[in-house]
């Protein structure tokens, strides 16, 4: 996704408007699916400065409502939101328990 | 109409507030080495957010994720790159991984790879492919402990550029 990587920040990254669990195409599509790591390579290559992104023109066969990426079975964090309406911010639930100890000893 | 901008919400649109609601990083600060040499001569791995592990090799820690819904194993796991398409579990839990096991190559491009290598597109594929499982909010033990020793392992086989494919 542009959206968080743009922010996130990487030396190069290379955005193609596919679902997940098939960035690089359909099932048993070896030529669109080398094709964008060709893409991937030539960035790697060219790419003459960090945030160096490309979007790649692409365009996924199936309409989004018909393209299938969920699970069967939705992750357990999808119980813990519904059980949080009203503006409760997730960050604040997050189980970092180690984010503390790096954070007090300065690393 | 081709794509000129990707729309990163277009599969995911609920996702919208919550990513726009995140805060930038500053892109002065964005690490960057230079290619040291052409892509030809270059050993290269691969790295998955898929959550793939060797069926021999132990799970990600999907139990302690069930009980604790905002937490996320944030090991990684080794996959030499000999193991074949079914030698590998693929494990994601909030993504459909059952493309990838049909087809690993639809997000793990091992065989593309492979095949850059006997063209000589690249130097080499190491010896070593990594994953990760992408669910990872607690990304402090991430970033501090298993991307370097990632990092070390791919340095001692000599790994001149590792491409990455998040799920």
């Amino acid at each position: 996704m542009p959206e968080t990587t743009e922010r996130v920040c990487v030396p190069r990254a290379v955005f193609v408007q596919y679902p997940f669990g098939r960035q690089l195409g359909v099932v048993g599509d070896y030529a669109g699916q080398r094709l964008i790591c060709e893409d991937m390579a030539a960035l790697l290559e060219e790419a003459q400065a960090p945030n160096a992104y490309r979007h790649l023109p692409y365009e996924w066969p199936e309409p989004p409502e018909a393209t299938k990426w969920r699970p069967d079975v939705p992750p357990p964090i999808f119980s813990v939101r519904q059980g949080q309406e009203g503006g409760h911010n997730l960050l604040d639930d997050f189980k970092d328990e180690e984010r503390a100890a790096y954070t007090d000893s300065g690393r | 109409m081709p794509i000129e901008r990707v729309d990163g919400f277009y599969f995911h649109p609920t996702s919208r507030e919550r990513v726009l609601a995140q805060r930038h990083a500053d892109p002065a600060k964005t690490p960057w080495t230079p290619m040291a040499k052409p892509l030809a001569e270059c050993t290269v791995t691969l790295v998955s957010t898929a959550g793939i592990f060797m069926k021999d090799d132990v799970s990600y820690d999907y139990e302690r994720e069930r009980r604790e819904g905002t937490w996320g194993d944030p090991t990684h796991r080794e996959i030499p790159k000999s193991a074949g398409q079914d030698d590998v579990e693929y494990s994601h839990l909030h993504v459909d991984t059952s493309f990838m096991a049909e087809d690993r190559n639809v997000s793990w491009p091992v065989d593309v790879f492979l095949d850059f290598e006997r063209e000589g597109k690249i130097g080499a594929l190491a010896e070593t492919l990594y994953s990760i499982m992408g669910y990872i909010p607690n990304f402090n033990p991430l970033v501090k402990r298993t991307a370097p020793l990632m990092i070390e392992k791919m340095k001692a086989e000599g790994v001149d550029a590792a491409f990455l494919y998040p799920v």
